[in-house]
């Protein structure tokens, strides 16, 4: 008996129905068992930090936004097993749809973000239903090509994404908000959109984890650790992934929509490399929580742009972190500083008692 | 219509090179189970290997026969460095690993060589043009690496079948516990599979520098479509990936000529139909 309190009580959190294989999840400890409300706590302690010590606003709003969009992409990878190798594609054409509304229809920032998050969900629907009729290496390839077919579209429709040019010219949005008016101008007032773009990144981060604690959030991580298990328990399994590839596509078209009026203008980069470079984030900062992959990201841009004064290889650079961090550990930067809580050292000195 | 003849031509010959990195791709999944990202990456380095071999001896001769063995060797070192502790662990793991071999690769490659491109001579004996009777001559170069792929598809297909390490691959890849407990050192079934994808790789790689030179993202788009032609021919299966990355390398450049802003789409449509109404693909056993 003391065995299952021991492993159910760092979280706090009672399982109840649905959720009983993923305790067994957590006893053999690679559920993201620890820290659940209190990664918001977290991450409202690195927003101040970063705005305090980040001496570049632009570079801080877009710690927050990465962040956000490789948080997403955890529910997948993490939580899911399901490594999406196009996760480029959400957070780039989320650009484009706040852009083009933006520019065609209203400068409004609610209806740009509202456009970017739902037409990405609806895309990742799509992408996810033919993506998800395999699972593993297939899901990889498959998302993979997915997003090079997107940036074969996005390339080639100058008139609508500006093509190699990018999307340019995005007007500076207005905040509607009850009583006042904003303008959200990154360049003049980096203050406004921090602050603007910390509450989005927080209220999507809370549903995040409510999504993660949610009985689907559950089987979520059940069909992880055993599939046909969770299938044989009477789970429909590909609709549970499939609904977490559209959570997941709809933060990063959320978080594409923010970068696209950070910069007033939606570049065109090989996708494969930009969804690799969220993979890093995501790997660098940890699979096993929310909070990690957020902190993930922050580090990862603060090396880019650290070691990209200094070397102009500097990708070599985060290749050799990348493969250090996969071979030597893999629960990534949150995952160490978590197993090196004093009281988890403790604990074991005192269990070897 | 000469137009025509001479695209279908070219699709041949990227198909044929397709080919040899999904064949590659292909062996590794089956033995290894992992889908190896630096592929692309390698087959770069095996191009840049032959581009200055070829400054150096005058000719891509010598590049033809020492390149595969630099890679087979460059392949064995890094299945037995960094892939290994990957087996056991999950499959994404060791995608992830590869993944980041890939940035060290092509950033290795840029800062030795430069981000801008090598030139690759083709060999001076097959600097002639070939009558085939329809269409417009073509260039006995193309041909010849039409030759060599089907010649290395043709030895890979007898290594497989007709000898004994090719049964054990074989059978490894069927079952590799069963293997295992019949005694086989398997790991260094693996070396050897791993050093086999590579070179075949660098072959690919040898063969594309007097087509289309040599830059350090070549692997990259390539890769890609190696991933497609696997799933489209399906998984494991070696004829399924002959096929289908003759397939796909014919059908994008018949789109080139007749509608070339949707020639990178293409393969991407392709892919999503197999999957959708047969998601093992062409040949693909289950």
């Amino acid at each position: 008996m003391t065995e299952v309190t021991a492993a159910n009580a760092p979280d706090g959190t009672p399982t109840r129905g649905g959720a009983s294989a993923v305790t067994v999840a957590r006893v053999r400890g690679r559920g993201p068992a620890r820290w659940t409300w209190g990664q918001l706590g977290l991450l409202v302690v690195l927003a101040t930090v970063v705005l305090f010590t980040v001496p570049n606003p632009s570079l801080a709003i877009g710690m927050l936004i990465y962040g956000l969009w490789a948080s997403g992409l955890n529910l997948l990878v993490g939580y899911g097993g399901l490594v999406s190798f196009g996760h480029a594609l959400p957070f780039m054409w989320g650009g484009y749809a706040a852009g083009l509304v933006l520019l065609n229809v209203t400068t409004s920032v609610w209806l740009a973000l509202f456009m970017a998050a739902a037409s990405m969900a609806l895309l990742s629907l799509v992408v996810g239903a033919v993506c998800l009729r395999r699972t593993e290496v297939y899901f990889s390839m498959l998302t993979l090509a997915f997003a090079q077919l997107g940036f074969f579209i996005a390339l080639q429709w100058d008139s609508v994404t500006g093509g190699d040019d990018g999307l340019a010219g995005i007007p500076v949005p207005t905040l509607w908000l009850p009583g006042t008016t904003l303008e959200l101008n990154s360049l003049r007032d980096p203050l406004t959109f921090f602050l603007f773009t910390a509450v989005v990144v927080l209220v999507t981060f809370a549903a995040l984890i409510l999504y993660t604690e949610s009985p689907m959030g559950r089987v979520l991580q059940a069909i992880r650790e055993n599939e046909e298990r969770a299938r044989g328990c009477g789970y429909n399994t590909r609709l549970v992934q499939l609904v977490t590839f559209v959570v997941a596509g709809t933060v990063a078209g959320l978080a594409g929509g923010l970068f696209a009026m950070l910069n007033n203008f939606v570049g065109l980069q090989p996708y494969w490399l930009l969804s690799g470079g969220v993979l890093i984030m995501v790997i660098l900062g940890g699979r096993s929580s929310l909070f990690g992959p957020f902190l993930g990201a922050v580090v990862y841009l603060l090396l880019e742009t650290t070691l990209s004064q200094y070397y102009a290889s500097w990708q070599l650079f985060v290749g050799a972190i990348f493969v250090v961090c996969v071979l030597a550990f893999p629960q990534g930067l949150w995952g160490l500083v978590i197993s090196a809580r004093p009281r988890r050292l403790l604990s074991k000195v005192r269990r070897r008692r | 219509m000469d137009q025509l003849i001479s695209q279908l031509v070219l699709g041949l010959v990227s198909g044929a090179l397709l080919v040899l990195l999904a064949l590659g791709l292909n062996l590794i999944f089956g033995l290894l189970e992992f889908i190896n990202f630096s592929h692309g990456a390698l087959y770069m380095v095996g191009a840049y290997i032959a581009s200055y071999l070829a400054v150096a001896t005058g000719t891509l001769w010598l590049a033809l026969l020492v390149v595969p063995v630099v890679m087979a060797a460059l392949g064995a070192a890094l299945e037995r460095t960094v892939i290994r502790p990957m087996y056991g662990r999950e499959q994404v793991d060791a995608l992830l690993l590869t993944f980041g071999l890939t940035y060290i690769l092509i950033e290795g490659v840029r800062m030795i060589a430069g981000s801008g491109g090598r030139r690759v001579a083709a060999p001076e004996i097959l600097a002639f043009q070939v009558d085939l009777g329809v269409g417009r001559p073509v260039p006995a170069y193309l041909l010849f690496v039409v030759v060599v792929v089907g010649l290395v598809v043709g030895g890979l297909w007898l290594f497989l079948q007709r000898t004994n390490v090719g049964l054990i691959v074989r059978a490894g890849i069927r079952d590799h516990e069963m293997i295992r407990a019949l005694g086989v050192r398997f790991d260094r079934y693996r070396t050897l599979v791993f050093a086999i994808g590579i070179a075949v790789a660098g072959i690919a790689g040898v063969l594309t520098g007097p087509i289309t030179g040599v830059y350090p993202e070549m692997g990259a788009d390539i890769l890609i479509l190696a991933f497609v032609v696997v799933v489209v021919g399906g998984m494991g299966s070696f004829w399924g990936a002959v096929v289908a990355g003759l397939l796909i390398g014919v059908l994008v450049s018949i789109t080139t000529l007749y509608a070339s802003i949707y020639a990178g789409i293409v393969p991407f449509v392709l892919m999503i139909l197999v999957m959708t109404f047969r998601p093992r693909g062409l040949l693909g056993a289950t």
